[in-house]
């Protein structure tokens, strides 16, 4: 009886601290209205074409099953809010980019037990100012964090495409 | 003559300590290889978890999951059976009894539509292929009404809020308030007694979902599996490798010297000794 009630509460422990890592940092819609410093304006659809299937396959380094992408734009200004697994758990990220070029960057939910340590500033500050390579291929270093390197991983491909799809919507 | 009775004497001193160590090092070493070998071997399981894919192995054992107090989901609902299974468990998916999505709060409803699922939650929408990969997810900042109470579909997807009825376009893009007029189909599960069986599977593999054997493993390792004096007596069993490491290696450096001292000598005057 005192086993089973030791280990129930350890487990709880566990859940409550697993709980903890799962954080919310800010809403996606929030995200979007602090980047325009404007109420959510409406989003738009982004129909992925084969082109567009086969740049982000290509950055992914794997498949890629979503039909569309939603996205708001306020002139040379979107923003996207993508997800990628770090490691087990999706990862949302929400990227501001102004003028073909990464305002923000910035962790909205992290769903891993681990690696939430790209959520800090001092960390997604390293993709202000980033622009696109013809290669793919951002133009700044970032410098990755040990014992995150998924999640450094997977923020860094979110911002390579959403950089390629501003790319593509504002000059279409 | 002094010189050498003293070395006999010192001689004899290390044998005395020798001879009060082995049986100490003998038995620490019974009593604690049963739990040097759990420590041992849950150890190098740890290590390769990924490559031995431990990590994401689920437990599937009901007594373990007993054990570690993980109860069934509160809300198990399945919506259909074939040909594919769709089910919710609290704020899971299930498809084909493959966890699909994980959402933010519990599932209200779920429609087969075509080549898609769509799933909601209070606050949020999913669409999922049929093999319950996640296509596109909606929720207030891409205009989705709040407060989802239900989905249903009369020649468009509904939903009900409590804000009113909505009415979606049909690429699944904008969605309006508009009064309903006609009774609309909204999804409701099949009835509990009619999938008991479904609801059981859906019930234990909503319970495994939470526990890895890599998680159990850990546990072992750390002795936090045998209570919560396991990770104390875990620690008495290092200090008892510690001990039988140091006394295993003053043990072996009183041999060590004598064999030595034998190759100087020469092997007749070790023929001598030993006889």
């Amino acid at each position: 009886m005192k086993l089973s009630s030791v280990l129930l509460i350890l487990l709880t422990l566990t859940l409550s601290f697993s709980a903890h890592s799962k954080g919310v940092y800010q809403q996606p819609e929030d995200f979007i209205s602090q980047a325009f410093n404007a109420p959510t304006p409406k989003s738009k659809v982004f129909w992925i074409d084969d082109e567009a299937q086969q740049v982000i396959e290509k950055i992914l380094a794997h498949k890629f099953k979503k039909m569309r992408l939603r996205y708001w734009q306020q002139e040379a200004e979107t923003v996207w809010i993508l997800e990628e697994i770090g490691k087990e758990s999706l990862i949302t990220v929400g990227i501001h980019i102004k003028d073909q070029q990464i305002a923000q960057t910035k962790v909205l939910i992290y769903r891993e037990s681990r690696g939430d340590e790209v959520r800090h500033d001092f960390f997604t500050d390293q993709f202000r100012s980033a622009k696109l390579r013809d290669d793919l291929q951002l133009d700044q270093h970032i410098d990755g964090i040990t014992g995150a390197t998924l999640s450094v991983r997977a923020l860094t491909k979110l911002s390579r495409i959403a950089l390629w799809l501003d790319n593509h919507v504002t000059k279409g | 003559m002094i010189h050498k009775h003293h070395h006999h004497r010192k001689q004899s001193l290390r044998t005395q300590i020798t001879k009060q160590l082995r049986p100490w090092h003998r038995s620490l070493g019974i009593i604690s290889a049963l739990f040097i070998l759990l420590i041992a071997l849950s150890g190098m399981l740890i290590n390769h978890s990924n490559h031995l894919s431990i990590d994401s192995a689920h437990v599937e054992q009901k007594w373990l999951l007993d054990y570690y107090g993980i109860t069934p989901p509160a809300q198990i609902d399945i919506y259909q059976t074939s040909p594919l299974k769709l089910a919710s468990s609290d704020n899971l998916i299930w498809v084909d009894n493959r966890l699909a999505v994980e959402a933010d709060s519990s599932i209200k409803g779920i429609l087969s539509l075509g080549r898609m699922l769509i799933a909601v939650d209070s606050n949020n929408l999913y669409m999922l292929s049929k093999e319950g990969e996640l296509l596109e997810k909606q929720d207030a900042s891409t205009g989705l009404p709040r407060g989802i109470e239900r989905i249903g579909f009369d020649e468009q997807v509904w939903l009900n809020t409590a804000s009113g009825s909505y009415m979606a376009d049909a690429d699944l893009i904008e969605w309006n308030n508009v009064q309903t007029f006609a009774p609309i189909d909204w999804s409701e599960p099949l009835t509990a007694n009619s999938v008991v069986n479904e609801r059981a599977s859906i019930a234990l593999q909503a319970r495994s979902s939470h526990l890895t054997w890599e998680r159990v493993l850990l546990d072992i390792h750390s002795g936090r599996f045998f209570g919560s004096l396991g990770p104390w007596f875990m620690d008495l069993v290092a200090l008892a490798l510690i001990i039988m490491s140091l006394s295993g290696i003053y043990i072996w450096q009183q041999q060590k010297p004598k064999k030595r001292k034998r190759k100087v000598r020469g092997p007749r005057f070790e023929d001598q000794e030993e006889h």
